[in-house]
């Protein structure tokens, strides 16, 4: 633009054809947030989509067994496979899985893998109760502020992530597993990248 | 002499008895005191939205977790805690979501501000327009009044111009 040319918006706010065209623009870029935040809110946000991603970081503080008061975090547990468990006492579904992840625990500890229980929406009490009657002795923490949930997008409970050794999420569970596909599971993530 | 000290003697050892006994005794009624009421839970509970089901507060809801969760704030108010210690332990250990009152934090700020902001634009929009068609009507008005005066003045010419013919 040279000195003296008008610029191009007091122009076109001079003209009333041009008045008429800031106010469009101006609509339509409203508008165009408003579809676009409306996008963002509608994407699907399930725990699925985590499947080949890197797990979210988390960190728990173990309330029973012989883990009272640890830390375990995705980071301190990188490079052993991580089957993380999302449950709650009042969760039916979870019941019937409990004990086939105790075992599994116990058949794959010395192998590499940790498992590791997230309790959804508990109180204290309901919580060590459930790990009491199950007999549950892998770490067990509440999900404080219901993060891990949120940022895993669980969708419900029971909902179980199998981390590969490079911080991977490899298998998404929703609803309980049985026993043959978990150890299906668990050797091919101890196979996959054996160290 | 010594009659009268026997007596206040066994007054005092019946005295000290009966202040025991009465404390005692009044332990599980003092407990009892304290053991907070349905009512008092349920003040707490309706400020609470129940976590797994929608539109519901823990008060209301028939589920385990929210039986859980009214047990749990019976447990806090026995412990003493007031009704915000109390949301802000839930707050704190289940997230804001589980508050029926937004907190006036974070993301949940701009469920208060957002709806004062658009109000607010939402008059001074009105505010513009009403001053805009005002204006309109209030220029449409001089135009035709001035429109008016032109007609007068050109049928007073033509009148003129007429009667120099008749003439």
């Amino acid at each position: 633009m040279t000195r003296g040319e008008p610029s191009t918006v007091p122009a076109l706010r001079a003209h009333p054809g041009g008045r008429r065209l800031i106010w469009l623009i101006v609509v339509l870029t409203l508008l165009g947030t408003l579809i676009g935040l409306l996008a963002l809110g509608l994407q699907p946000r399930t725990s699925r989509l985590l499947q080949g991603k890197p797990a979210p970081p988390f960190e728990i503080t173990a309330v029973n067994g012989d883990f009272v008061g640890q830390k375990f975090s995705l980071a301190n547990l990188r490079g052993d496979v991580v089957v993380l468990n999302i449950w709650a006492s009042w969760c039916v579904e979870c019941m019937r899985e409990a004990a086939v992840l105790e075992q599994a625990w116990r058949a794959y500890r010395e192998r590499g893998v940790w498992f590791i229980g997230v309790d959804y929406l508990d109180t204290d009490t309901a919580g060590l109760a459930y790990l009491k009657r199950f007999g549950i002795t892998y770490p067990n923490g509440p999900d404080i502020g219901s993060r891990i949930y949120q940022d895993y997008h669980a969708t419900g409970v029971p909902e179980t992530f199998f981390i590969d050794r490079e911080g991977i999420v490899q298998h998404v569970q929703i609803g309980p597993i049985g026993q043959a596909q978990l150890y299906a599971l668990l050797d091919r993530l101890l196979t996959k990248d054996s160290p | 002499m010594q009659v009268f000290g026997e007596i206040f003697q066994r007054l005092t050892r019946l005295t000290l008895f009966l202040t025991l006994v009465y404390a005692l005794g009044g332990l599980p009624a003092l407990a009892l005191a304290q053991e907070p009421s349905l009512d008092d839970i349920n003040r707490v509970a309706k400020q609470l939205s129940c976590p797994t089901c929608a539109g519901i507060n823990v008060a209301d809801c028939p589920t385990e977790t929210c039986a859980q969760w009214r047990a749990k704030i019976g447990e806090l108010l026995a412990e003493g805690k007031t009704d915000q210690e109390i949301l802000e332990y839930f707050a704190a250990r289940y997230g804001d979501h589980v508050l029926q009152m937004p907190p006036t934090r974070g993301v949940f700020l701009s469920i208060w501000v957002v709806p004062v902001l658009a109000i607010l634009a939402g008059l001074g929009l009105l505010g513009y327009l009403v001053r805009r068609w005002t204006g309109a009507s209030a220029a449409m008005v001089a135009s035709v009044t001035s429109n008016e005066e032109l007609q007068d003045e050109y049928l007073k010419r033509v009148e003129q111009e007429l009667s120099m013919w008749r003439e």
